[in-house]
């Protein structure tokens, strides 16, 4: 989600007035303040953790998450780690440990699907917006005002409601591209912003005025000399954004937009358990809301490390 | 500074006629693409022809672009708006309800959740921000900073859902036990909001919504505030003698407040989105309840006019906050 | 949302007749002396509290209190007793003679009589007045000149608009006031069902002010029942109605005052129960599973078996799902205890047949495929000529979550079983019902039934009957038509049942749809009320017991 309460980029995180060279240094520099903190390190851990039970789920589950048996529902998991249900049965009487593992792929999906599109779109907008200036600049940055009345997930319930579609099919790309779509149409603007700050100020540097009097035509100039720099700020933000993306699968599976049953992720699983939580199945709960807790604490701390390492002023 | 709000101003409404207008096309789209949703008005029933036809034409939902995909629908679009400019904002297809009156009783509402999740979030933040700053580097900054991002990572929906099914219930009765059935206090941790007892069942899930972007908040006030730490006229202060705790409550934690003020207008948006979980988990008849409702059930109506109120609150909080900005901080000026 | 099934009770069963012309008034009310005291209720979301518009549960669970109807169903027996009538009577079942009890008013003193009645039902048969429980009066004379069809498509402005022409008329004209206490009502043809449909929120008079002033009596209406809102209703927040002091009806109030709270959406009334913010409430199936098991809640429960059915329909009109033996090996393959673990035990039996025991002539157990077999589902997929590899099936349901339980428990166990994979397709109410009736659904869906009136005969005619454009699954045999005949023309009810009952063997054979279970109904009440009924016909979801018998303990 982006950081609603930050204020306008008026200075941008990492932007240098050199050449390429300190730009190099500069992910060198946060790269080797990154890993001397312990709590960054960690967090690296967890989240290769879970990536890889998105990668590869047979690593760490033999059960099918698709096999269930009502008669088995609810057991709990008394045997602890070990037997036919390490983690006992959910309500249909699926494995539970099974359902947890597979359902981190459509997670994880969703939210790298979303960044990438709107990494995409914040990047094209921004840059173009900030080089060209005038009339781009007044479109888009009307476009940007638009999209950013709307609040992200309200834009993003709209989309859903009002388009959702009818079945809920098990296959992965189906079950998670209309809330893929969804978010990124209104999830582009943080990036934007960021990305046309981050061009304005570059744009005017020596060395971009210079290559353009060498003859540079604009595209050159555009990836070679003001990507790199309009990068890094937005680099600086996604593994917060990532984290909150994941927040907001699990909103909309209590909505019952989004991924939708019987596929499983996360957020499904958590929107299940909170009915039972109550009933004295807290292990329905608990478990989906220890994986995402971890995995989100995990992206918001990864990020704000990385954020601070990337933006010397706020060192 | 004239000009200057004269042209925020007309920015202002034209992002407001796009968005309207794009609002617009979005029901427009959905009813040609999932069908009229005048079928509504009948709940079960198949209804005749001849009555669909007329409960269309009551809520000009006839007009052919509705059969024709992504149709902009000007002429209704156009009628919208001359409704809108006559103060009429619609009725709904349900039950046949004027618009505005559900506003007028959704927004208070959602207002009152608002003033306890500001206050929360602004409190909570001013307090963990300014004493990280103090022990800048130290641990109780490193327990500030995981503390509220771990909150942070916690859905708001998760908090509400947790408190609502396991904890309300035994406190409400704990708290009865004490004080009787029909005290006050006793209606406090009640799970569900109660139209009896307006305020006092509002206060918890309030308090619970202000978490929600606890951890930006609190990172912004931790550095607005070191940044003062190293101002020119907070080391004058010093100079002069004052005390440390002077200094840090005159000087650094009321100049630190200009960025808060922003960010509370941002957040605005933000937390109008946590009360669409909030206020269906503890069914607050507000804002989000209704649009959500109405996002279900495609009541043009009421969608198009709450997000049209929705771009109007965050336009105008927007605009209020940079003339703020003008006004608390001498350096700026627009021209 | 459970809702009144009107339609079906339009064509009630002419064994019923006879005991709803002879019900008797003492039976009614026990007259004694007031309790007083409050009660919380839980209500869903309200439509409208216009008469004429009233067509599901939670509209009527108000309207059913704060108006007296010319009958009231019986608690018990389910059959209507008379309540404003004081005699219903016919001779050839197509003129009926209403006579009224005389000296009762609404509570602004506007007395009851013929005229009342006879306003109140010709605004809701008047064509234009688009309301909602217009069809009701279908049967009636003179229906069609206030409801004219709509006029020939090239004499239309805009094709896509149908035009109508003026109404002939603005009363029905097979409706007359005898005298002030008197109503003769004319139908086009003999309906000896008659008196059974007039316990429904149509048939409940009007006062002159309310009709006056719709706007305002849409949210506050005029009554002549036992209770009167304080206050116009509000859906969000609810509404207040105390007991009318000078109500003078045959069925009074013992409590005071009745808060209905609102519960709209998914949040349900359990918590506010548990804190005691609520009477009477139905838990949903996570909450039931732990009041069961906690003595203290279990002392304060009613149960009873439902009266209602639920099945997964099958779409015969499409051609895969003709096979009979497919239809028998879903059914086969449905492990039916498996399903009440999952949506929660108690709250439903596995059915063994179409028609509930709770109804005359149901319990058969006539369905030979509804107890789970997995070695003959296999068996009998494969007598079907197998399912095509790769495809998968659909299951179509109104989106709930206690639906989405049941079918999704419903699918893993066919899946499990003949390995077949599944996949859901949640509706709103509206759209799944068009899909239903217009035969768009495009695999096994949802298909619930309860009684209008307790008879076997019931959940037979209007579900399966019609032919096979009518009915939702698209069934159509001359066979079961002829067993239905023959049982409608046998001449005592005795005689009807068994009839009825072969029919319903027919059914079991073809397998139109494959029962799954049998409800049960779960009301948990408080400490503070007694004497909690409940009214099989009038009972709403979530929680609701008859408030005109309900007492607060002191």
């Amino acid at each position: 989600m982006p950081d609603s309460a930050e204020t306008l980029p008026d200075t941008v995180p990492g932007v240098l007035k050199t050449e390429d060279a300190p730009q190099a240094s500069l992910w060198k520099d946060a790269f080797h303040r990154m890993v001397r903190r312990v709590d960054v390190l960690i967090a690296a851990l967890l989240i290769l953790a879970a990536v890889a039970m998105a990668l590869f789920p047979t690593l760490f589950t033999d059960a099918d998450p698709r096999s269930c048996s009502g008669r088995l529902a609810k057991q709990r998991p008394e045997t602890w780690f070990t037997g036919d249900h390490p983690l006992g049965t959910d309500a249909f009487g699926c494995d539970f440990a099974a359902k947890l593992v597979y359902g981190t792929r459509p997670t994880l999906l969703l939210a790298v699907t979303v960044i990438l599109i709107s990494v995409l779109i914040g990047l094209v907008m921004g840059i173009l917006s900030g080089y060209y200036g005038g009339w781009t600049d007044a479109v888009i940055s009307r476009a940007l005002e638009v999209f950013m009345v709307v609040p992200f997930l309200l834009g993003a319930l709209l989309l859903l409601a009002l388009f959702r579609g009818r079945s809920s099919s098990e296959d992965l790309i189906p079950s998670v591209a209309p809330a893929a779509l969804a978010l990124s149409v209104f999830g582009w603007m943080e990036f934007a912003r960021y990305v046309r700050a981050a061009t304005i100020e570059t744009r005017n540097l020596d060395y971009v005025a210079a290559a353009r009097c060498l003859g540079a035509k604009d595209r050159r100039i555009m990836f070679r000399h003001i990507m790199p720099n309009a990068i890094v700020p937005v680099t600086a933000i996604v593994p917060t954004t990532v984290g909150g993306i994941i927040v907001t699968e699990s909103v909309l599976a209590v909505l019952g937009l989004g991924i939708r049953p019987p596929a499983t992720s996360w957020g499904i699983l958590l929107a299940e358990g909170t009915g039972w939580a109550a009933g004295g199945y807290l292990y329905l709960l608990a478990w989906p809301m220890a994986f995402l807790l971890i995995t989100v604490f995990a992206f918001a701390t990864f990020g704000d490390a990385l954020r601070d390492a990337l933006d010397p002023k706020l060192r | 500074m004239g000009r200057y709000v004269i042209r925020r101003l007309l920015q202002a409404l034209l992002t407001l006629g796009l968005v309207l207008f794009l609002m617009h096309w979005l029901m427009a789209l959905s009813v040609q693409v999932r069908g009229n949703p005048a079928r509504l008005f009948f709940g079960d029933r198949t209804p005749n022809a001849a009555a669909l036809a007329q409960v269309e034409a009551m809520y000009n939902l006839d007009d052919s672009c509705y059969d024709r995909i992504g149709d902009p629908c000007v002429m209704p679009f156009v009628e919208r708006l001359q409704a809108y400019a006559a103060g009429d904002f619609g009725t709904t297809l349900r039950g046949n309800r004027d618009v505005g009156e559900l506003l007028a009783i959704s927004i208070p509402n959602t207002l009152r959740l608002f003033a306890f999740s500001i206050i929360t979030l602004v409190v909570l933040a001013m307090v963990f921000g300014s004493w990280a700053a103090r022990h800048r580097g130290r641990l109780q900054d490193h327990a500030v900073r995981g503390g509220t991002i771990l909150v942070d990572s916690v859905p708001v929906f998760l908090i509400m859902l947790i408190y609502t099914s396991l904890i309300a219930v035994p406190l409400t009765r704990w708290v009865r036990g004490i004080f009787g059935d029909e005290a006050a206090i006793g209606q406090l941790f009640r799970p569900t909001y109660d139209v009896d007892y307006p305020w006092m069942t509002i206060i918890i899930p309030g308090l619970l919504l202000g978490t929600a972007g606890l951890a930006s908040m609190t990172r912004l006030v931790r550095a607005s505030q070191l940044e003062n730490y190293h101002a020119d006229f907070v080391r004058t202060a010093h100079a002069k003698g004052l005390s440390r705790s002077r200094v840090a409550r005159v000087h650094i934690v009321r100049n630190s407040l200009i960025p808060v003020v922003t960010a509370i207008g941002y957040n605005f948006a933000f937390i109008l989105t946590g009360a669409v979980v909030t206020e269906g988990i503890v069914q607050i008849p507000g804002m989000g309840q209704l649009l959500w409702n109405a996002l279900l059930t495609t009541e043009v109506s009421i969608v198009i006019t709450s997000f049209v109120i929705i771009a109007v609150v965050v336009l105008a909080v927007n605009l209020l906050v940079d003339l703020l900005y003008a006004v608390l901080d001498p350096r700026i000026r627009y021209a | 949302m459970k809702r009144i099934r009107t339609a079906a009770a339009v064509l009630a069963a002419a064994a019923l007749a006879l005991t709803a012309c002879t019900g008797d008034p003492n039976d009614v009310g026990d007259g004694g002396e007031a309790g007083g005291g409050t009660v919380d209720m839980q209500i869903g979301e309200v439509p409208t509290l216009v008469v004429s518009d009233c067509d599901d549960s939670e509209c009527y669970r108000i309207l059913k209190n704060v108006y007296d109807g010319l009958v009231y169903y019986d608690n018990e027996t389910g059959e209507p007793v008379n309540l404003v009538a004081e005699e219903i009577t016919t001779t050839d079942n197509q003129t009926w003679t209403i006579t009224i009890k005389e000296g009762l008013t609404f509570q602004n003193g506007e007395p009851v009589d013929a005229e009342s009645f006879i306003r109140s039902w010709n605004h809701t048969a008047y064509g234009p007045n688009v309301a909602g429980l217009n069809y009701f009066f279908g049967r009636f004379q003179g229906y069609d000149e206030m409801n004219p069809a709509p006029l020939p498509e090239d004499q239309w402005a805009d094709p896509e608009t149908p035009e109508f022409p003026e109404p002939a008329a603005d009363t029905l004209s097979g409706l007359t006031a005898v005298d002030d206490l008197t109503i003769e009502v004319k139908l086009v043809e003999q309906f000896s069902g008659f008196a059974t449909m007039l316990g429904y929120a149509a048939f409940l008079p009007m006062a002159e002010e309310c009709l006056a002033d719709l706007e305002a009596c849409m949210w506050n209406p005029i009554g002549n029942g036992p209770f009167m809102l304080e206050e116009p209703y509000v859906v969000e927040s609810g509404g207040t109605a105390v007991r009318w002091e000078d109500y003078a009806g045959d069925m009074p109030a013992e409590i005071d005052s009745v808060v209905w709270h609102p519960y709209i959406g998914e949040t349900d009334c359990w918590n506010d129960f548990k804190t005691g913010d609520i009477d009477v409430c139905s838990p949903r199936a996570a909450d039931f599973e732990t009041a069961m098991s906690d003595p203290e809640l279990t002392e304060r429960l009613i149960t009873q078996p439902g009266t209602s059915f639920t099945a997964l329909g099958f779409p015969l009109w499409m051609e895969e799902w003709q096979d009979v033996n497919l239809r028998r090996a879903f059914s086969a393959a449905i492990d039916r205890e498996a399903v009440l673990t999952v949506i929660g035990e108690g709250r439903g039996v596995p059915a063994d047949g179409f028609i509930p025991e709770t109804i005359l002539g149901g319990g058969t157990g006539a369905c030979e495929y509804c107890s789970y077999d997995p070695e003959l589902a296999n068996d009998l997929l494969e007598q079907a000529g197998g399912w095509p590899e790769g495809e998968v099936f659909q299951l179509w349901y109104n989106e709930t979550a206690d639906n989405q339980t049941l079918y999704r428990a419903v699918g893993d166990s066919i899946k499990e079983t003949l390995g077949i994979e599944y996949e859901l397709v949640p509706l709103d109410w509206p759209e799944f019902l068009t899909a239903r009736d217009e035969h768009t659904v495009e695999g096994p869906f949802r298909y619930q039934w309860g009684p209008d009136y307790n008879l076997n005969e019931n959940f037979l005619t209007p579900v399966y009957g019609g032919g096979e454009a009518m009915n939702v699954f698209g069934y159509a045999s001359p066979e079961f038509d002829a067993a239905i005949l023959a049982a409608d023309q046998a001449a005592t009810l005795d005689e009807a049942i068994p009839l009825y009952a072969e029919a319903e063997a027919i059914i079991a054979e073809a397998m139109p749809a494959a029962p799954i279970i049998y409800s049960a109904d779960n009301v948990f009440y408080s400490e503070d009320v007694d004497n909690i009924v409940l009214n099989a016909i009038y009972l709403g979801p979530g929680g609701d017991c008859e408030l005109r018998e309900v007492t607060v303990v002191q």
